[in-house]
């Protein structure tokens, strides 16, 4: 991952800064290694202003950075502090995000961001019947939410008989659709609190939300297919249902 | 060990004019400096490595309090002492 700089290439660098010859340069860097070395060896602590300090402990050579090199290599996180979480926090939610947690993003983005989600979700709290409004309560629903879905799915799976209870059915799964696409906001939602970019969330959770709008599509052109297929097959018993007499239709078949 | 007695021990060393030192050992702070910023990892022989690691964030637990804080992600600098300078500092 790291490149590593070599005692030859930062020697080089040194001379073009200082004006001197690599040579000397090479000489002054190991000369200059070596005389930390012999006072770290008579158990004396170096401290290198802008570098750090190298202390000895039991025959173990500790380094510390200085404050100064600490911060300036810092200078990518400085906008953040440490957050304190709430007792009920849901720790596997920050597992799923760790996944796809992307570190560089800035922080004033992601509030922006999550100011537009929330203010997109509040109209659809309206519209659901569950209203979430506290951030600690988002975690259990939005876990909850999709249950519904694969419950319809599941009712689907065996084929119907009638006609009447497979547009019944049809016309469910199309009034699940609706709440699959309500889901993303949901998720987004969470990584407000948590160094994630957003944007990643999004277009995973937007996704995720096709894919269910794709297999419920599936399922029900399946479906349908299916129920055609055996009213096809069970038409002679389903007439007899239909028509006010079986002797009847026997009859004009017999014909 | 502060820097100036540091250098004049350099002084003796490296056979250097004294009063070049000061100028040269800040352009070297400086030049690991940016480096370590650059992400990249310095290697002197037989001293060691200096090497900047990337902590995730990660949550802490106060043991007195209880209380569990998300700590943000940080780039420390690791040092690595090399072969030589560990034998020099455990025969010491």
């Amino acid at each position: 991952m790291n490149k590593v700089t070599t005692l030859n290439l930062i020697a080089e660098k040194l001379a073009a800064k200082a004006n001197i010859s690599t040579e000397e340069a090479t000489r002054f860097v190991s000369a200059y290694f070596a005389s930390a070395e012999t006072l770290l060896s008579k158990g004396r602590s170096v401290s290198i202003d802008g570098l750090g300090t190298f202390s000895t402990s039991g025959g173990i050579v500790t380094f510390t950075p200085d404050p100064a090199l600490a911060e300036l290599l810092n200078e990518p996180f400085a906008m953040f502090s440490s957050v304190p979480l709430d007792d009920d926090f849901d720790f596997s939610l920050i597992e799923e995000e760790e996944a796809s947690a992307s570190t560089e993003e800035n922080k004033e983005t992601e509030k922006v961001t999550q100011e537009t989600v929330e203010a997109e979700t509040v109209s659809e709290e309206a519209v659901e019947t569950e209203t979430v409004s506290d951030e600690t309560v988002v975690p259990k629903t939005s876990t909850g939410e999709p249950a519904p879905v694969e419950d319809n799915r599941r009712r689907v799976g065996p084929p119907p008989f009638s006609r009447e209870r497979f547009s019944a059915l049809s016309a469910e799964i199309s009034e699940a659709k609706p709440s699959v696409n309500e889901m993303p906001e949901v998720n987004v939602k969470l990584s407000g609190n948590i160094y994630v970019s957003s944007a990643d969330e999004e277009t995973e959770s937007k996704n995720t939300a096709k894919n269910y709008v794709i297999r419920i599509i599936i399922v029900a052109v399946i479906s349908l297919i299916l129920g055609i297929c055996i009213g096809y097959c069970a038409r002679d018993s389903i007439s007899g249902f239909i028509g006010t007499d079986s002797n009847v239709t026997e009859q004009i078949t017999e014909k | 060990m502060a820097t100036n007695p540091f250098i004049t021990q350099l002084a003796e060393t490296s056979g250097i004019a004294p009063e070049r030192l000061p100028g040269l050992s800040e352009a070297l702070i400086s030049l690991i400096t940016t480096l370590l910023t650059e992400n990249k990892s310095i290697a002197i022989p037989g001293f060691g490595t200096f090497e900047p690691r990337k902590e995730m964030e990660r949550i802490v637990v106060n043991a007195e309090t209880g209380k569990r804080s998300l700590v943000p992600p940080a780039i420390t600098v690791c040092f690595t002492p090399g072969s030589r300078l560990k034998k020099a500092v455990a025969n010491s």
